[in-house]
């Protein structure tokens, strides 16, 4: 599936990269961060590895860790320095929902030097090959889990590029690749979707539905089911876990969008 | 059901959909008061009587409003002549616009419209001009009027209602706005041979759904019938119905009070004592604290650190939410000496509920003052009762006076203490208790129910804070802190409760 590039996030991508500087997109979840990254490195013909942040990641996923083989203990290399060595793309995805103390290690490799010095396997520095490329993608703080950055991991990517929900027609379009002859249903339900993120911009509701949902709510329609039902399926039901209340209220926008 | 708790709640947010204006408030009340501001807020009357269909009518109306809110330039009062064909006009014109985007509203507009023609009066009932204003409503609306007119006047009434019908298809047809259908109303009220601002008697609601014998139709509109009456309300709005019955039904449910505990009136106006910036400052400083999670090690949990068990340390890692867990009574110190910053203060106080219902803490709040030479305990917001504006106008009623005894404070609060064993009992005050002894024995009998006890001190300046605290603290308060500033009241708060 090609990548629809809207706001021209494709671009600044590639200039950053010809200036050797590491990228930080920020954006909701579901607005297409981790498809921008994948459409570039296939786009520029870059091997591409990726890291998906969590509270659980360590140091060792990142960096490597020892283990046993043939009776002996040997060090097997993270997806940190094997990116570095092999000098292509690096996709830090979700970077801050991890640990502070994980992030002060990859600090250590994106500084200017471009070199990590493993002491887990001896003490050896991995520098970067040329043209290595780091991307992170952050999810904005009042999403559940996300920290704040610590400042100098910060400026270590100095080009930052914001990804917001496309406008309604883009959406449309976008949803329109994934399902082809959505009609007048799939744009009322990316108005639907429009109108829960502003509610869950402002903390009125506690989820914003993302371009995912929108797409399911289209192979839903397409597929024959009512819009009415599709809706509550995949925009309505999951507000139930914050409480009746929640639910019922965002149940009663749908009903004036569709109806009974 | 009462204008107030998740009835407001709810209303709020769905003005916000409906008019897509994030920033819009809802003033639910239950008699007419000032008219929706466009941009700015919705007004909607709850109509009298109660009940499912009660409740549908009122949705609807918050429908209309929020789409006068969006789409009208300005919204007049319907008292005069000019304004109430003005209004009338722009009804019909936001409602054709507003159903492009709202299908699945046409059900229960139709629903809408034979609640709104039963509500009309007779038009015998209606006297001298405003009887031809109201019968041109009613030829426009609903196609019909309810009694007859004279010959004359009813052809002029209907020549106004096709004019207003033409005005109305042209301004949705061109995107014409209000100051276009401005021209029209002026040429109506000319047609009609009424003075714009000849004034217009606000029209008592009728209750109940009753055939209305008289009513005469004519041409009536092919897209929308309305002879509505009360089909079968949709799903959806009968379930969100009784959702908001329940919430509100368990929001009353505080129970008797004891002696020495009230309820202030509510009928202060809580805008005064609210302090936007705060309440968003207050959010975003502790939001982690709502969305926020943090890993906990200890010797059971979700996964084993090899690592840390290597090393020596507790090998399992779990994690945990980070939240204010605890259930908290907070007791507002609203003696006479709050009396010169009493406003500020209110401020604070609200701020910090504001805070903690942000953050889906459990808590009740109280205040104390002297009310006719008697220390009253006020209970401004119960623990099971949500907090919203019926708990902020409560706070802002109280009033500061008397001294600061906090000891009897204490041994009024003691059966709703003891029945409900809250985890903390946090006390705002600004000064010495005028019962030191007393004081220390209730707090010492507080704690021994298991229920923590905590103090804020609030003085002026960092010494004078310091001073409250060091006072407090000797009271036997498990922890006092202080404050020097007001505005630091409900950040401090938090900190203790976390």
């Amino acid at each position: 599936m090609e990548y629809l590039d809207w706001n021209g996030a494709g671009d600044a991508l590639g200039a950053a990269r010809s200036a050797g500087l590491f990228v930080l997109v920020i954006g909701p979840k579901g607005t297409g961060k981790t498809s921008l990254v994948r459409d570039f490195a296939a786009r520029t013909g870059s091997s591409l590895e990726s890291v998906n942040f969590s509270l659980r990641t360590r140091e060792g996923h990142l960096v490597g860790s020892k283990t046993v083989r043939d009776g002996s203990v040997e060090f097997e290399e993270g997806v940190l320095p094997r990116s570095m060595r092999a000098g292509g793309m690096l996709y830090l995805d979700e970077m801050n929902a991890a640990e502070a103390d994980v992030l002060l290690r990859l600090d250590e490799a994106l500084d200017d030097r471009r070199q990590l010095v493993l002491k887990e396997a001896g003490g050896q520095t991995v520098r970067a090959a040329d043209g290595w490329f780091v991307i992170a993608s952050i999810n904005p703080l009042s999403h559940g889990g996300t920290k704040e950055l610590p400042p100098q991991l910060l400026s270590r990517f100095p080009v930052r590029i914001g990804l917001e929900y496309p406008p309604e027609d883009v959406e449309m379009e976008i949803i329109g690749r994934h399902v082809p002859g959505c009609g007048e249903e799939a744009r009322a339900g990316v108005r639907l979707a429009n109108s829960l993120r502003e509610a869950a911009a402002a903390e009125e509701l506690l989820y914003s539905p993302s371009m995912r949902e929108t797409i399911a709510f289209a192979r839903l329609v397409a597929g024959g089911m009512r819009p009415r039902g599709a809706a509550d399926l995949v925009f309505g039901n999951v507000y139930a876990q914050w409480g009746g209340i929640e639910r019922r209220k965002v149940g009663d926008v749908i009903t004036s969008v569709f109806g009974q | 059901m009462n204008p107030d708790g998740s009835l407001a709640g709810v209303a709020a947010f769905l003005a916000r959909r409906w008019s897509g204006c994030p920033q819009i408030t809802a003033r639910v009340t239950s008699r007419r008061g000032r008219p929706t501001k466009p941009g700015e807020s919705v007004a909607v009357v709850l109509p009298p009587g109660g009940g499912l269909d009660a409740y549908r009518e009122f949705r609807v109306s918050l429908w209309y409003e929020s789409m006068r809110a969006s789409m009208c330039e300005r919204v007049l009062s319907g008292d005069h002549a000019f304004g109430a064909i003005l209004n009338a006009m722009e009804t019909r014109r936001i409602e054709a616009l507003g159903r492009r985007v709202w299908r699945g509203m046409d059900g229960e507009i139709m629903f809408y419209y034979g609640r709104m023609r039963e509500a009309r009066p007779e038009l015998h009932e209606v006297f001298g001009g405003a009887r031809l204003v109201e019968a041109f409503y009613q030829q426009f609306m609903f196609g019909g009027t309810k009694g007859e007119m004279p010959p004359g006047r009813q052809d002029r009434v209907a020549k106004a209602a096709s004019m207003a019908d033409e005005a109305v298809r042209t301004a949705v047809g061109e995107g014409r706005g209000t100051a276009w259908l401005e021209g029209a109303a002026g040429q109506i009220a000319g047609v009609l041979g009424v003075d714009s601002l000849l004034t217009i008697p606000a029209i008592v609601p009728r209750m109940g759904i009753t055939r209305t014998a008289g009513t005469r139709r004519r041409g009536g509109r092919d897209d929308m019938r309305k002879d509505g009456g009360a089909g079968g309300a949709p799903e959806e709005v009968r379930a969100e119905y009784e959702e908001i019955t329940a919430a509100q039904k368990r929001e009353e449910a505080s129970g008797i009070l004891p002696a020495g505990v009230r309820r202030p009136p509510e009928d202060a106006d809580e805008s005064d004592i609210y302090d936007a910036s705060l309440a968003a400052g207050l959010r975003s400083r502790f939001r982690r604290l709502r969305s926020g999670w943090r890993e906990a090690r200890g010797p059971t949990g979700d996964e084993l650190d090899e690592e840390s068990l290597a090393e020596g340390g507790p090998p399992f890692i779990s994690d945990r939410k980070i939240s204010i867990r605890a259930r908290v009574m907070i007791m507002l110190d609203h003696s006479s000496s709050i009396a010169p910053m009493e406003r500020r203060y209110k401020k604070a106080a609200l701020g910090l509920c504001e805070v903690l219902a942000y953050l889906g803490a459990r808590f009740s709040a109280y205040a104390f003052s002297s009310h006719d030479r008697e220390v009253v305990c006020w209970e401004i917001k119960g623990e099971g009762a949500a907090w919203g504006r019926q708990a902020a106008r409560r706070l802002a009623w109280i009033p500061a006076s008397g001294p600061t005894p906090l000891g009897e404070v204490y041994q009024r609060m003691m059966p709703i203490l003891e029945a409900g064993r809250p985890d903390v009992l946090l006390t705002l005050t600004d000064g010495e208790p005028s019962d030191p002894g007393s004081a220390r024995r209730m707090i010492s009998a507080v704690r021994r129910l298991g229920v923590g006890t905590a103090a804020l001190g609030i003085g002026r300046g960092t010494a004078g804070a310091a001073a409250v605290a060091s006072n407090l603290r000797g009271l036997g308060y498990e922890r006092a802190v202080a404050a020097g500033r007001l505005e630091e009241v409900p950040a401090r708060a938090v900190r203790i409760l976390e």
